[in-house]
């Protein structure tokens, strides 16, 4: 799915697609509902599939999440003009990412990977992340964020954010189980 | 087919491949079968447990261990015209030397799981990780800390297989694999081999020289 959104995305990009927007816009609408029917089949299969009350609970929320967004895409792309081609086209193309994303993010739940929260007071600090002995790697997003698919190892998070002193904490997945770090930044 | 899958022994008696293989219903042919299936019996165990029946070295190296097994099944099939084959003190001997040799293997495997193999608990997920590292560490452990220890640096960095590269040198690495394989299949073939044997002798009936 997520290569079937790139492609599709580079070519609705080329410059005469805008001019062609009503066409366009009705393969935007098309592939949105189609995607919107594909992750119906997926949830009614998963929830045969379900063992258990907790788990079909969970996969309502996260196939209904990903249907309100289709649902939201297709009743706006009807009212949208071509000056905005631009900006539904990119909206569609997330869309589909997002969904891929949450797939794959889903499909990998089996490896030993976990998400780790970076949450700060106040908000709006740039983090920085790493393990022992390596160099800090930074982190696109400032707090509060998430930091997604880190290894079951030992993270030192490094906050810093003008005004206020650098800190860092270290975190054990392995024997913390809440994924989340907080900082109480202390100004300068 | 008949003259390659069936052997006349020294007093004349005949085994087929197939009358062979139907003794491994027999409680002998259940424990070869049990033996020769360690590899993948292992994987039903807890990863504590299974270490043991089989090293953590991944599916590539459980196959061939499987398939070398077998192979070793059929090997001795061949052997049931060999003048040991229906002598007592023959009989004796292979299942000795094939038992000792499985011992030693044992053995040996043990002593390289011990040096080369680290289980790291994971208690939040209830789960164990093991893998297998090298003998030698990197200059970049050592400049994390040269006293932590295995289990430590593992527990600090992680176990996927990059860690374990960048942790210990390549070369040991692939050693320590070796050795611990080599080991493995000294005591998985060997102990295959001796209940094969017990199989084999059982279809042939009773020795008929000394």
């Amino acid at each position: 799915m997520l290569t079937y959104a790139i492609t599709t995305r580079e070519k609705l990009q080329a410059p005469w697609e805008e001019k062609r927007f009503e066409a366009s816009k009705d393969v935007l609408l098309t592939s949105v509902s189609g995607a919107s029917n594909s992750v119906s089949r997926v949830k009614s299969l998963f929830m045969k599939m379900s063992t258990g009350l907790q788990q079909r609970n969970s996969a309502e929320i996260f196939f209904n999440d990903i249907s309100r967004r289709y649902e939201h895409l297709q009743g706006g792309i009807s009212n949208w003009d071509a000056q905005k081609y631009a900006l539904i086209r990119e909206s569609v193309f997330e869309a589909f990412e997002r969904n891929a994303l949450a797939y794959i993010a889903v499909a990998d739940d089996g490896m030993l990977t976990f998400d780790l929260g970076v949450r700060s007071t106040p908000e709006g600090a740039h983090v920085s992340y790493k393990l022992s002995g390596d160099p800090y790697k930074s982190h696109p997003d400032q707090t509060d964020t998430t930091i997604q698919n880190l290894e079951y190892a030992i993270w030192i998070i490094q906050v810093r954010k003008e005004e206020y002193k650098d800190q860092e904490k270290t975190h054990d997945p392995s024997r913390e189980k809440n994924h989340v770090v907080f900082f109480i930044l202390e100004k300068q | 087919m008949s003259s390659f899958s069936s052997w006349r022994s020294n007093k004349g008696r005949a085994i087929t491949v197939a009358d062979y293989y139907k003794k491994f219903g027999s409680i002998f042919g259940g424990v070869t079968t049990a033996i020769g299936a360690l590899p993948i019996i292992s994987g039903l165990f807890p990863e504590k447990l299974s270490l043991y029946l089989f090293p953590p070295l991944g599916n590539v190296w459980r196959a061939i261990a499987v398939i070398l097994a077998g192979l070793v099944t059929l090997i001795l099939f061949f052997v049931n015209d060999a003048s040991f084959a229906v002598s007592k003190a023959g009989r004796l001997r292979a299942l000795v030397l094939t038992f000792a040799f499985a011992l030693t293997g044992a053995c040996s495997f043990l002593i390289t799981s011990h040096r080369v193999v680290r289980a790291v608990d994971i208690p939040t997920l209830g789960k164990t990780i093991t893998v297998t590292i090298g003998f030698e560490r990197t200059e970049f452990a050592d400049s994390i800390s040269p006293q932590m220890s295995d289990w430590e640096l593992l527990h600090q960095r992680g176990t996927s297989e990059e860690q374990i590269r960048k942790l210990w040198k390549d070369k040991s690495v692939l050693w320590a694999r070796l050795a611990l394989f080599t080991s493995y299949l000294l005591f998985l073939l060997n102990a295959t081999a001796t209940a094969c044997f017990a199989v084999l002798f059982d279809s042939l009936g009773l020795p008929t020289s000394p």
